[in-house]
């Protein structure tokens, strides 16, 4: 596990693109209660557990034309 | 001059025959009101026009050039405003009307003076936020300021009161009423009071032809049928009243029900008098003598049956 | 031409505002990260995790990770690209906003082309900005390791993404739903792959260009056996992209 604390900032990007689209994702949902189909919780929930592609699914299927 | 010209125009959509041998002139400078049922093809008319549609036969001229299918030179004279206008929901109305602007070859400067000319025109002025917060009647607002942008001699629209509420439908008329003189307006609808308000020609369209085509007024006195209304408060009287057998002669057109009666016929005086001469013999007393005017809405169903 | 470039404004207005250039931008960075950080650290955390296992690993090298970026892109990236992308065209039929554009002058080609530009620009922006995250994250963690053709690879995978995009493009001007495109996009890239497998077609079909990036790489493949799989899709992509003009033309709106 010592390699891995060691290269620790090699993660920072990583993390910290995944964390702002999630966010990003978060913030639309909350902000237009229109979805597509689904509803708030479930897309709370896949925007925030499901890496990447639950940001991409929001944004391509989940989110409503009404903003 | 005429702006427009359709000379036997048809098409169809698979067995059904939509457009059947149209022909139509609209003069420049007119308000002309396009009327028909739902489905007459008003809509198809339209689209063919602008070279939306392809037509199966028939020439269409704009400002005399000829329309041809897929090609857009004619759509420079023209403005359309579809029946249910959509815009690109996350843009703003003056960066819609920029797209509009040099789309159609506008300068950026000109584009920017229209478009303010124009926001203020249709009430749309200070307007900033995106369009998907947009209610139908702005939509549609917005619609005639994009197809007025580039100065067209020709404004085509589709239904544009239809969906809209009185207070709404008032505004669009409006503003309509507003442009006439600078630009020549078309507009389809099947709402007849709409037509009477603005329009100076109008021509029905049934069975895919026009089946009446003329100024408001001409149409009226075309289809003139002189008639006149008697009312009485008891249904003897009526009877009374019919049956006299100098009145009896005029019945041949005639409506008549509990209290009421409309006399038709084509000397109004000769009717007048008569009546007249009837009723004083007779000691009868009508509660409501009346001259009826042929509105624009029986002379639709008379021409459509 | 004019016409074109206010339509192309439009189209990169559009991706930015749906957040469709987000995505790509956050999916391709991540890929580009990842791609080396597990070829690095993924045996050593199975070891941490799992010590009991019997399995036998492979040593972290630069190779491995480039091995990572070609699965990760050719497979699960191009795949959400195309979806990202696929309701670009059928948006604008189901509403009929384009009707408005189409009167005021727009041309019909101009319409396709500007969209085709756009999301290929996007595509490739996105793309060689992930060569070059594991690109400089390979070189990091591997400093002493030299690969050739590392370029070549990537570029074969890009040319091989245009014609997806083409695909797509050709799917979504036959049919009004994206669900159907994406459909069609999917039946063609059986095809392709089915060709792949055959031995008399597996050097000429476009599948190749996004299968054997590693071989070239590792040394097992030349880079003139791309030539003719580079040649046909480059074919490919022109023919269908006109396709999808002339068919678009044709079509009642």
């Amino acid at each position: 596990m010592d390699i891995l604390k060691d290269s620790l900032p090699l993660f920072i990007p990583l993390i910290v693109v995944e964390l702002g689209l999630a966010i990003i994702a978060l913030i639309h949902v909350l902000k237009h209660p229109n979805y597509r189909f689904g509803n708030k919780i479930m897309w709370i929930l896949i925007v925030l557990f499901i890496q990447i592609i639950g940001p991409i699914a929001y944004f391509v299927f989940g989110r409503g034309d009404e903003e | 001059m005429s702006i427009l010209t359709i000379d036997k125009l048809s098409k169809s959509f698979g067995a059904q025959k939509v457009i059947d041998d149209l022909n139509l002139t609209v003069p420049e400078g007119s308000i002309f009101g396009f009327i028909g049922q739902n489905g007459a093809g008003k809509t198809t008319t339209m689209k063919m026009v602008l070279g939306l549609l392809k037509a199966d036969s028939g020439k269409i001229t704009v400002c005399g050039e000829t329309v041809t299918y897929g090609h857009i030179k004619t759509n420079q004279q023209i403005g359309y405003l579809p029946d249910v206008p959509e815009f690109y929901n996350y843009m703003r109305p003056l960066e819609y009307l920029a797209l509009c602007g040099e789309i159609s070859g506008l300068s950026k400067e000109e584009t920017r003076s229209r478009s303010n000319e124009l926001m203020s025109l249709v009430g749309l002025d200070g307007v900033k936020k995106r369009m998907s917060g947009f209610s139908r009647g702005m939509k549609q607002r917005l619609g005639i300021a994009q197809a007025l942008l580039s100065h067209p001699k020709l404004l085509i629209c589709d239904e544009p009161t239809s969906a809209l509420d009185p207070v709404g439908r008032k505004e669009i008329l409006d503003i309509l009423q507003k442009i006439k003189g600078s630009t020549t307006v078309i507009f389809s609808t099947h709402i007849l009071s709409d037509v009477e308000r603005i329009c100076d020609h109008v021509a029905a369209l049934h069975n895919g032809h026009i089946a009446v085509c003329g100024t408001l007024s001409e149409i009226k006195t075309l289809h003139k049928r002189d008639s006149l209304l008697l009312e009485f408060t008891r249904s003897e009287d009526i009877k009374k009243f019919t049956s006299d057998n100098r009145i009896v002669p005029l019945l041949a057109h005639s409506e008549k029900n509990n209290t009421e009666i409309i006399i038709h016929g084509s000397n109004i005086e000769h009717i007048q008098h008569t009546v007249i001469s009837v009723l004083a013999e007779a000691s009868l007393c009508p509660s409501k003598i009346e001259i009826v005017e042929p509105s624009l809405e029986n002379l639709f169903l008379e021409v459509i049956q | 031409m004019s016409g074109y470039i206010a339509f192309l404004k439009k189209e990169f207005i559009e991706d930015t505002r749906n957040y469709r250039l987000l995505l790509m931008l956050g999916l391709y960075f991540i890929f580009g990260v990842m791609g080396p950080l597990s070829a690095k650290f993924m045996p050593e955390l199975i070891k941490t995790f799992s010590p009991n296992m019997q399995i036998i690993i492979e040593e972290p090298s630069a190779l491995e990770s480039w091995t990572q970026f070609y699965k990760n892109v050719s497979s699960l990236g191009l795949s959400l690209t195309l979806i990202i992308f696929s309701n670009c065209l059928s948006n604008e039929y189901t509403k009929g906003t384009l009707t408005i554009m189409l009167t005021k002058g727009l041309s019909r080609p101009a319409v396709i082309l500007s969209k085709f530009s756009s999301i290929a620009v996007i595509m490739t922006v996105s793309f060689w900005m992930c060569f070059g995250v594991t690109y400089g994250y390979t070189a990091y963690l591997w400093p002493s390791e030299e690969l050739s053709h590392l370029l070549f690879a990537a570029f074969a995978l890009w040319m091989s993404a245009m014609l997806y995009l083409c695909i797509l493009m050709f799917g979504c001007v036959l049919f009004q739903q994206a669900f159907a495109s994406i459909l069609f996009l999917l039946v063609i890239t059986l095809i392709f792959s089915l060709l792949g497998m055959t031995d008399l077609l597996s050097a000429y079909s476009p599948s190749f260009l996004s299968s054997k990036n590693i071989d070239l790489i590792s040394g097992t493949v030349t880079i003139s056996e791309f030539a003719i799989p580079i040649t046909i899709s480059l074919i490919m992509s022109g023919v269908l992209l006109f396709l999808s003009i002339t068919v678009f033309n044709k079509k009642q709106l």
